[in-house]
């Protein structure tokens, strides 16, 4: 059975009412806050104020400067939470590096071609999470199988349903969606009370109270309540059987749906139905992404400007009410994206002037935990533990920094502090020659850089002393990189733990990785092998180059049959002697292997001797016996200290540091020299929960 | 502030893709009348990096009519557009000790001796470009204009006691502001430019900026001095941002722009494309151009060269790469070329865009081999609106610092009173002839 053909031409007059929700209130802006109120106060947890004003220089925490998220930091961010896969900081300027990392917050600067690539970033990004997210919505459909039931009849003034009748009818969905019926409808009373129910599924649908008109067709909106399914679905509309007086004519129907592209629990900004769910889910989109976007929830004022911002003026003169209420929320989506808020990792203090120090607010310590392990923005979990304002407390915190360590996300941490530290991020540009090294590829260069990071990570997770990743006794081996070794094939694509055998050298400075870093494109660079163990491994700086030395010209590297007699020169003179004795002694204990870290014993028919004496009397036969003089340098492990406080708390490290690096070393020695123990050391150590003011004046 | 503006007719012949631009003679400036022409004196400073292969650089005779060296064959048909400058050196960018690229690079527009550091306290001095491009304040869309291709992208390594900062950057703003530059031609190209086939990049709108200034006025008022600074960066950032969104100037590029950024030399082809333009639409008055940070490691493997640049740099006399030096410098000076004779082939008024710019060529070093700072490749084109008379060589026996010329092109482009690094300097003699 169908429905007469005049309530078929009323659907059309209904399109509009389908697909356009009712119309938002408009919300005033509300003065601006007073200026000593900070946006967010409110939902900041309550950070103790230093209890004396003292400063004293045993507990400085330092002054971390404001830092904006860095390439990686926006990229992992954004992948996060908008689900984006394109990487658009790296189109953004280089960030600035201090002391060999990428998270010091005076070098990450905000010039206009950076903000200028920021602000089309936020937009391009929302818009591509938006329409992912958003189908649009299908209108006026057709019920089918339309059945009155009960006593209901049909009749030329359309469906009659006495009380208790009911008029039957299916839908089917292509896909899960979010469905809006609307019916035309007469009751024969000209009642004020709605009179009838609607059933989805056989489930109750609110109906909305409006007012009959018993001189014309009432028309009502009703939602199916959530997400229905792909597949058939019944409605049903059934007059009320309590007061027998009252019948209703149901005149006309017609369904639209919008297709849900992603569940709204999974929903990076769409996580309601705007046309069901109106203003309410307006600001719940806004205070959900705003939440996530500024890692701590908004206030009530910082909503207010965002919902003023979402029911702004529209554009485009044509526009629907729907539209322009769904660009609204974009727009305000948008400035989500584009806030400082966002693109710096605010943390302020009680007195900004202060140099006292307290304890981060739980948010802040939420991000900067996040940032240090993970390079990305906190999770749901440990912003649900900053919002209930727990996170400070020992064992959360000690928790959740186990919680994130055993993540796969710390995957960054290997690559963002290990790859900056030991220089193997660099392998990404390396560029070996193809005539001489054809082997290298791109198969080759991964399996080398996860290699690497794979050995890294074992450090950091498993209980052994960081210092013998030196010489380790096992690696992580693919086919590539096991032929490359000249080591049997784990008969594996992907890398898998290899024991090594014995009178094989293990461990950083005989990986390929890092031996290809420190290489010329065409040759071995012993100057820049020795230079990486003495300067990145051992954190050894140079001796000073004496006062006004002219450029001496460089006389070259002929004259000598070995790379070691080439390097002679080098010491000749007592100036370069300084530096380089050291750097080629070391550099030359590594000539085995050639710039991509293959195996060899002589070098343009030359047999290599590797063999050297450090300055200070230690002698080498093998690089075996070299990797062990560098393993039990002292060195070794302060250095790796070092440049964690610097990579963790993104700031240079002052003189007066030295006193909280060298109890943080000292700590390191006790555990063992694990290196597990050291992240938890420094990410619970006062120079990383706490800050302080900015003692510099304020203009 | 004047704009240019094309023709609605040249406007809409560009359509589809890249043809060859003789619309551009369809622009002149607002400001001028027919009777009137004058045109503004832009200023380019195109670098290379590792120094030039001096000995092929240094012409055997001086003054007019000299005969150019094998390195400079490849501008025989410009010779009597550009000085070439020899025996100037810039004592401010040696480092004592190792770091001359990083040293040289950051001095070489500031005349300045950077502050030694790995850390974060860098610290240069504002350049003569930004000097100019204060002075020309609001004339243009952008005040200046900062290009470099960077072959190892991603790897910003110190130089043994130098942040890598500094051999990055050329321009500074001021003692702490290296700027950064554009690396991706094509983004470079859509930032200025619109073209008749549409394009152009979608800002946030007007409101949605509006809301996160308020954002950022609000965050401000609660931070302390150091923390305030860059959200003021920020602040300042947005509002010149804000100036130039939609104020896009439709162009017919004539030649296609490279959207492959690991095509090292095709991006370097579109920068210089990208340069004239931006010269020729008065988007800019002022441009630095660095073909590769100092000690670049670029390896020109379509010159059939697989060694780093640096390493080459070093050649120790060893004459095979002297060869393959020569061969990147022969390419390097092409590129120069390729931009002169595109500036040249613009008419503006009686003459040239040529005629009415300075572009400065040179390096962070003289002889890389060496790292020397005393005797740099300098080779100053253009007529700069009449300061200039090119076509010589010009041989200063008294080796004279850079900021001697610097003094002197700061006199040509119309702001003698700018000072460099603070000093009172005696511009170089003899350029106008």
């Amino acid at each position: 059975m169908r429905l007469p053909l005049h309530v078929l031409a009323l659907a059309g007059l209904l399109l509009a009412a389908a697909c356009h929700g009712g119309k938002p209130k408009t919300t005033s802006q509300p003065p601006p806050p007073p200026p000593e109120m900070y946006p967010g106060d409110e939902t900041r947890c309550p950070v103790m104020k230093p209890a004396s004003t003292d400063c004293p220089a045993s507990s400085d925490p330092g002054h971390v400067t404001l830092r904006r998220l860095n390439r990686t930091e926006y990229n992992n961010s954004v992948h996060d939470l908008l689900g984006d896969t394109t990487q658009p900081a790296n189109d953004f300027p280089e960030d600035g590096v201090a002391n060999g990392f990428d998270t010091n917050g005076d070098l990450l600067s905000v010039s206009t071609l950076y903000l200028d690539n920021a602000l089309l970033a936020a937009q391009k990004l929302v818009d591509t999470a938006w329409t992912a997210e958003t189908q649009p919505a299908v209108p006026g459909q057709q019920f089918s199988d339309i059945m009155p039931a009960n006593g209901g009849t049909d009749t030329e003034m359309g469906i009659h349903l006495p009380p208790g009748a009911e008029l039957d009818t299916t839908f089917t969905l292509p896909g899960d969606a979010t469905v809006i019926a609307t019916l035309i409808m007469t009751a024969g009373d000209g009642s004020m009370a709605a009179g009838f129910d609607v059933l989805f599924d056989g489930q109750s649908a609110v109906v909305p109270s409006v007012q009959w008109s018993a001189a014309a067709p009432t028309t009502f909106t009703v939602n199916a309540p959530g997400v229905l399914h792909a597949g058939k679905h019944t409605f049903v509309v059934r007059a009320k059987s309590d007061d027998p007086s009252r019948w209703v004519n149901v005149q006309g129907g017609v369904y639209s749906y919008r297709p849900v592209a992603v569940p709204f629990e999974q929903a990076h900004l769409r996580v309601c139905d705007i046309d069901q769910g109106g203003d309410a889910c307006i600001q719940q989109i806004l205070k959900t992404v705003g939440r996530r976007a500024w890692r701590r929830p908004l206030s009530t004022d910082e909503l207010t400007a965002l919902l003023a911002l979402a029911h702004g003026e529209p554009s485009q003169p044509s526009w629907s009410e729907a539209e322009r209420v769904e660009q609204g929320v974009r727009d305000a989506l948008v400035s989500l994206f584009a806030s400082p808020n966002f693109l710096f990792r605010v943390e302020v203090d009680p007195d900004a002037t202060s140099c006292a120090p307290h304890p981060l607010e739980d948010h802040e310590l939420a991000t900067r935990l996040s940032y240090s392990l993970w390079s990305t923005t906190p999770d749901e979990h440990l912003l649900a533990l900053a919002d209930a304002c727990t996170l400070h407390e020992p064992d959360v915190y000690a928790g959740e920094i186990e919680r994130l360590l055993q993540a796969p996300q710390a995957i960054a941490f290997v690559r963002n502090f290990g790859g900056q530290w030991l220089q193997t991020r660099k392998l990404a540009s390396v560029q070996p020659d193809p005539t001489l090294f054809p082997q290298f590829d791109q198969a080759l260069r991964e399996a080398m850089q996860a290699e690497t990071e794979q050995l890294f990570t074992a450090f950091l997770n498993e209980d052994r002393a960081f210092p013998d990743i030196i010489d380790a006794d096992f690696t992580f081996l693919n086919d590539r990189l096991a032929q490359h070794y000249g080591l049997m094939p784990p008969g594996s694509m992907t890398l898998v733990r290899t024991p090594l055998p014995s009178g094989t050298l293990g461990g950083l400075l005989s990986r390929a990785g890092v031996l290809t870093v420190n290489s010329y494109p065409t040759r071995t660079s012993p100057t820049r092998r020795g230079s990486w163990v003495l300067g990145t491994l051992l954190c050894a700086q140079p001796p000073p180059p004496p006062a006004n030395v002219p450029p001496l010209p460089d006389t070259g590297m002929s004259g000598g049959k070995t790379m070691k007699e080439r390097l002679a020169s080098h010491r000749a003179d007592p100036v370069c002697a300084a530096c380089h004795t050291t750097m080629d002694t070391i550099g030359l204990g590594f000539e085995n292997y050639d710039a991509i870290g293959e195996w060899r014993t002589t070098d343009q028919g030359e047999t290599i001797d590797p063999s050297g004496v450090l300055p200070d009397g230690q002698a080498f036969q093998t690089p075996a016996d070299l990797a062990k003089i560098v393993k039990n340098d002292s060195r070794l492990n302060a250095c790796l200290t070092q440049k964690l406080f610097t990579y963790t708390l993104g700031r240079s490290p002052t003189n007066q540091d030295s006193v909280a690096i060298s109890a943080l070393n000292m700590q390191f020695q006790q555990d063992g020299a694990r290196l597990r123990a050291l992240v938890k050391r420094m990410l619970t150590s006062p120079a990383f929960t706490t800050r302080r003011g900015d003692t510099v004046a304020t203009p | 502030m004047p704009r240019w503006q094309l023709s609605r007719r040249a406007m809409l012949r560009g359509t589809g893709v890249a043809i060859a631009l003789p619309f551009l003679e369809a622009m002149r400036p607002h400001r001028s009348r027919a009777d009137q022409k004058v045109f503004p004196t832009r200023f380019l400073t195109f670098t290379v990096p590792n120094g030039i292969y001096m000995e092929r650089w240094i012409p055997v005779d001086t003054g007019a009519n000299y005969t150019l060296s094998p390195l400079l064959q490849p501008l025989k048909e410009l010779q009597n557009d550009f000085l070439l400058l020899s025996n100037l050196g810039n004592p401010a960018a040696v480092p004592g000790g190792p770091g001359d690229h990083a040293c040289g690079v950051a001095a070489t527009l500031s005349v300045h001796h950077p502050h030694k550091t790995e850390g974060s306290d860098i610290e240069g001095a504002i350049s003569i470009d930004q000097l100019i491009a204060q002075g020309w304040g609001k004339a243009t869309r952008y005040p200046s204009l900062e290009l470099a291709s960077i072959q190892a992208l991603d790897v910003q390594t110190s130089e043994t006691g130098w942040n890598g900062t500094y051999a990055r950057h050329i321009a500074w703003s001021g003692p702490t502001q290296p700027l950064p530059q554009e690396l991706n031609a094509r983004n470079a190209f859509d930032r200025l430019f619109t073209t008749s086939s549409g394009g152009g990049r979608r800002y946030p709108r007007g409101s949605v900026l509006d809301a996160v200034r308020d954002q950022a006025n609000r965050l401000r008022q609660r931070l302390g001095a150091t923390d305030k600074a860059k959200v003021d960066e920020y602040l300042t950032s947005l509002r010149e941002v804000e100036t130039n969104i939609g104020n896009t100037t439709m162009v017919n590029p004539g030649d296609t722009i490279s959207d492959d950024r690991s095509d090292f030399q095709g991006q370097v082809r579109s920068m210089l494309d990208i340069l004239t333009l931006a010269f020729q639409t008065d988007s800019t008055r002022v441009a630095t151009y660095m073909i590769g940070e100092g000690g670049a490691c670029t390896i020109h493997d379509f010159l059939g060269i697989t060694d780093a640049h640096h390493y080459l740099s070093h050649h120790g006399g060893d004459p095979d790469k002297l060869e393959k030096l020569a061969t990147i410098n022969t390419w390097e000076v092409q590129q120069l070329a390729y931009l002169l004779g595109k500036l040249k082939a613009i008419p503006e008024g009686d003459g040239t865009l040529l005629d009415h710019s300075v572009v400065l060529f040179t390096s962070e070093v003289g002889d890389g081999n060496a790292h020397s700072h005393t005797s740099l490749p300098v080779l100053v084109a253009g007529r700069g609106n009449g300061g200039l008379s090119p076509g010589r060589h010009l041989h200063y026996d008294d080796n004279p610092p850079l900021e001697s010329l610097h003094a002197a092109i700061l006199q040509t482009v119309g702001f003698p009173q700018a000072t460099l690094d603070g000093r009172s300097v005696t511009p170089l003699a003899q350029l106008q002839g």
